[in-house]
């Protein structure tokens, strides 16, 4: 047994060895320089990081704000939507509503696609025709419900008509991007949607699913030339392996950062704000006890401290909401008071009611928990049932949850786009929700539209008595709008976060390059 | 050995159809669809065009009809298009797959590098100080959930020491031409040695934390096996014959392997479940990170396609074993053989 012992000694060594040669070979081949990974000329490389990647590069065959980060890269809108969500002209110089129901678009000339065809009215009818034909089967169609056609009235003007009047079209026409039709018909869709070209400010250089999408800066952009050289967006799904990689400084942006995570940044790396376009809201169903009762949905919005919330779950880094809508809102009323905060008189109501579950998608476990403390303070006897977002989703849409908190995007900033999707009849018949809808709100809502186009203020009058009619009947108990925030490299200078999450790097630069 | 080759391909088939049954009712089965998700922000969508929707994603079908279309595009080796990146779900399947195999057989061989050496000092310095590190090792490697070992790893070699990269398979400028889709192949193939050692760099921290649960389960089966053989009549006979100690240890390991191996192929599947975290925690855009993707959007057919592939993947390893156990151990083709 000794000299077995011996064996083992002698082993031990070896294999030590062996195995500290082989570790150091790898070591030493993996920590040799990659070549270039910053980028070789002087404007230097951007690299930003995102949740996913692109799903698709064709701009008509995607829902996903992170698929239209790259696409926004490479081609651009007729129509911007600026940091103060105010509409900016790109491809279009100026926009009328010409009658309520048709809207004439005035186009940029001397503009060309990278492989040099013009952009004109034939690529604008061309790219909305394309979109909106049924056997495009393109996801977008419902993010313009109120389009009708485009047709080209000159060589750069273009004429858009809508189904009903609709003084906010000019809003969807900064979410779609032009496509050049000569050189999608010539190769065709499934490679257009691989190796797409545009008027936009970068080139794509390179596509590679799952690992990066390399972009080169367009020299010729109408817009000027982008001060950086290159973009790469990338995506890293978790969350903590995106800080890791900005403050490793492989990334210089990351987007989809949470208030917590943000206030740890100091030193090399800054949290950047935008105001947000999304409203996080308590829905009650009002078909399902108790909250078929108003007078509990109005003590619940006693019970909730909005101002408390943002300052404490956000870090002060989100609106809090009195009514559903946020500053930026066309129709947002300053006048509006809310419901007053007083959760002793609310618990008078609340605490007799039979214990409720509160659902939330499992991102949003968080601020439930938060939400719900501030309602059993009140009285309410509340559990948080946090599930997957796609089981969330389904039970709502299907008005099976009687009680639920969520969050929906309004990036346009129009409030006919809160009412229609959430209170109006039409829609509860497809996406339940809290069920709410009612002939007067209808009412109310087909009135604004129509007022819209002749009379923004009356329309903006009628809006703020459709949202007090909606506070009162309270199906809501709105919450926050919370803030953009990204994660940035301080390397990175003159770059500004939309509202609607859309990442512009055009001015954008990198010191030390 | 031929004969058992192909009923063990046989039976394959049989578990890839009751795969692909359970894993079609399963995801009709779980709450939400693809037409709840794709409307579920921005605009929503009226009942109209939430139809329209559903019948452009054939999904307005009877599910019988749809299960039927699915089966019958297995049999055509063609898994359908993506709901939501509409493209076909080989062509997705193909490169994930690469990427996961060569991250397997990486922390495969990070598992062997670490654990040998481990099993082997415990097991001949039995009960030594040398013998409870190693075991108290392999306890704490079995023990560490991997997303949280990734994480650490980051923070330490990517963040504190930046000698890896976080995340990811390979500098965006390596340049890199594609020709098999493994990376390191690929690399190896065109000659490019600065994306070989990007690639490599990249491999290191999610093979090793692959690797290291793998390494810790090696480590004591090898060592329990070892210490069976080591107190065998042969192994005292070999060493009375005056045969050098790395020959006999050679010897003891010839007769301790095969069953490690039989656990290897065995846990090959449970490698594939690990790297669902690991390859989303380092943004490895392998087979695990596809279907996670995938199931948040309810992607039918790409969760389809890749569990479906997972599934063979882990039958074809559990094969392979077999296969290696009977190259290792004569014996047990000898038994087959009586068998069959």
């Amino acid at each position: 047994m000794n000299s077995l012992r011996g064996v083992g000694r002698a082993w031990t060594g070896r294999a030590t060895l062996a195995a500290m040669a082989a570790f150091s070979v790898l070591l030493s081949v993996a920590c040799a320089p990659s070549g270039g990974s910053s980028g070789s000329s002087a404007g230097g490389t951007i690299t930003v990081a995102q949740q996913v990647d692109a799903e698709t590069l064709d701009p008509a065959m995607h829902r996903s704000r992170e698929t239209q980060n790259v696409t926004r890269q490479i081609m651009d809108g007729l129509i911007e939507q600026g940091p103060d969500l105010k509409l900016i002209p790109k491809l279009a110089t100026s926009w009328e509503n010409q009658r309520p129901d048709y809207w004439v678009v005035k186009l940029r000339q001397g503009v060309t696609f990278t492989n040099g065809e013009p952009f004109n009215a034939d690529a604008v009818v061309f790219t909305f025709k394309r979109i909106h034909d049924p056997a495009q089967k393109s996801p977008r169609t419902s993010l313009m419900p109120t389009y009708a056609g485009v047709e080209a009235i000159d060589q750069y003007t273009v004429g858009f008509r809508t189904k009903e009047p609709d003084a906010g079209f000019a809003a969807q026409l900064a979410f779609q991007e032009i496509v050049p039709p000569g050189y999608l018909k010539q190769v065709g869709d499934e490679e257009f949607a691989k190796k797409p070209i545009g008027t936009g400010p970068f080139i794509l250089k390179e596509w590679v699913k799952g690992q990066r999408v390399v972009l080169t800066a367009n020299a010729n952009y109408w817009g000027g030339k982008p001060k950086v050289d290159q973009v790469i967006f990338r995506p890293i799904p978790e969350l903590a392996s995106r800080v890791a990689a900005l403050k490793a400084g492989e990334v210089q942006i990351i987007t989809t950062l949470p208030p917590d995570i943000a206030r740890t940044f100091t030193g090399d790396i800054k949290t950047v704000g935008a105001k947000g376009t999304r409203i996080s809201f308590l829905g009650m169903n009002v078909t399902q006890t108790p909250f078929s009762k108003p007078e509990v949905r109005q003590a619940m919005n006693k019970a909730v401290n909005q101002e408390t919330l943002a300052r404490t779950v956000f870090d002060g880094r989100a609106e809090a909401l009195n009514q559903p809508a946020f500053k930026a809102m066309d129709c947002y009323d300053s006048s509006y008071q809310g419901y007053p905060k007083e959760p002793a008189g609310a618990a008078a109501v609340l605490g007799t009611l039979e214990p409720v579950m509160l659902d939330v998608a499992t991102e949003n476990r968080t601020f439930a928990e938060a939400v719900a403390g501030q309602l059993r303070a009140a009285g309410l006897r509340v559990t948080v049932n946090s599930m997957e977002a796609g089981a969330f989703t389904s039970k709502i849409n299907k008005g099976q949850s009687p009680f639920f908190l969520h969050d929906w995007g309004f990036a346009r900033g129009d409030c006919n786009t809160v009412y229609t999707t959430h209170f109006w009849s039409g829609t509860r018949k497809s996406q339940v929700f809290t069920g709410f809808s009612s002939p007067p709100t209808d009412a109310m809502m087909q009135q604004a539209r129509t007022a819209m186009s002749s009379d923004l203020e009356g329309a903006k009058g009628i809006y703020r008595s459709l949202m007090r009619n909606v506070m009162d009947n309270a199906p809501w108990v709105p919450l926050v709008t919370p803030e953009e925030l990204y994660g940035v490299s301080s390397r990175v200078k003159g770059w500004e976060p939309f509202p609607s999450g859309r990442v512009d790097l055009v001015q954008a630069s990198l010191s030390g390059n | 050995m031929v004969r058992f080759a192909l009923r063990r391909l046989g039976e394959t088939v049989a578990v890839l159809l009751g795969a692909s049954v359970v894993i079609f009712v399963v995801l009709r089965v779980v709450p939400g669809d693809a037409v709840d998700i794709l409307f579920s922000d921005e605009g929503g969508g009226t009942a109209e065009q939430r139809a329209q929707a559903a019948k452009d994603l054939g999904l307005d079908q009877p599910l019988p009809v749809q299960f039927l279309s699915f089966l019958g595009g297995i049999a055509r080796a063609d898994l359908g298009e993506s709901i939501r990146q509409r493209t076909p779900v080989v062509d997705l399947l193909k490169p994930a797959l690469a990427h996961t195999i060569e991250l397997t057989f990486a922390s495969l061989a990070i598992a062997i590098l670490i654990a040998v050496p481990i099993a082997i000092v415990s097991a001949l310095r039995q009960n030594s100080r040398w013998d409870r590190g190693g075991t108290a090792l392999s306890l704490f490697g079995i023990s560490m959930p991997s997303f949280w070992q990734g994480i650490m790893l980051i923070l330490l070699f990517s963040v504190t020491f930046p000698i890896f990269p976080a995340s990811g398979v390979i500098d965006a400028n390596s340049s890199l031409q594609p020709v098999t889709g493994f990376t390191t192949v690929d690399a190896v193939l065109t000659g490019n040695w600065a994306a070989l050692s990007s690639a490599l760099s990249h491999l290191v921290l999610p093979a090793f934390t692959l690797g290291t649960t793998t390494a810790a389960m090696i480590a004591r089966l090898l060592r329990s096996s070892l210490l069976e053989v080591k107190n065998l009549e042969f192994v005292e006979a070999l060493r009375a014959r005056g045969l050098a100690r790395h020959v006999v240890i050679r010897h003891m390991l010839r007769n301790a392997l095969p069953a490690t191996v039989i656990v290897l192929g065995s846990r090959l599947g449970t490698l594939l479940g690990g790297t669902l975290v690991v390859e989303v925690v380092f943004g490895w855009p392998g087979l695990g990170w596809l279907l996670i993707t995938s199931l948040d959007n309810r992607d039918y057919p790409i969760v389809q396609g890749a569990v479906l592939l997972a599934t063979l993947l882990v039958v074809l390893s559990n094969l392979l074993a077999d296969l290696i156990h009977g190259w290792l151990d004569p014996r047990v083709n000898a038994r087959r053989s009586v068998k069959t």
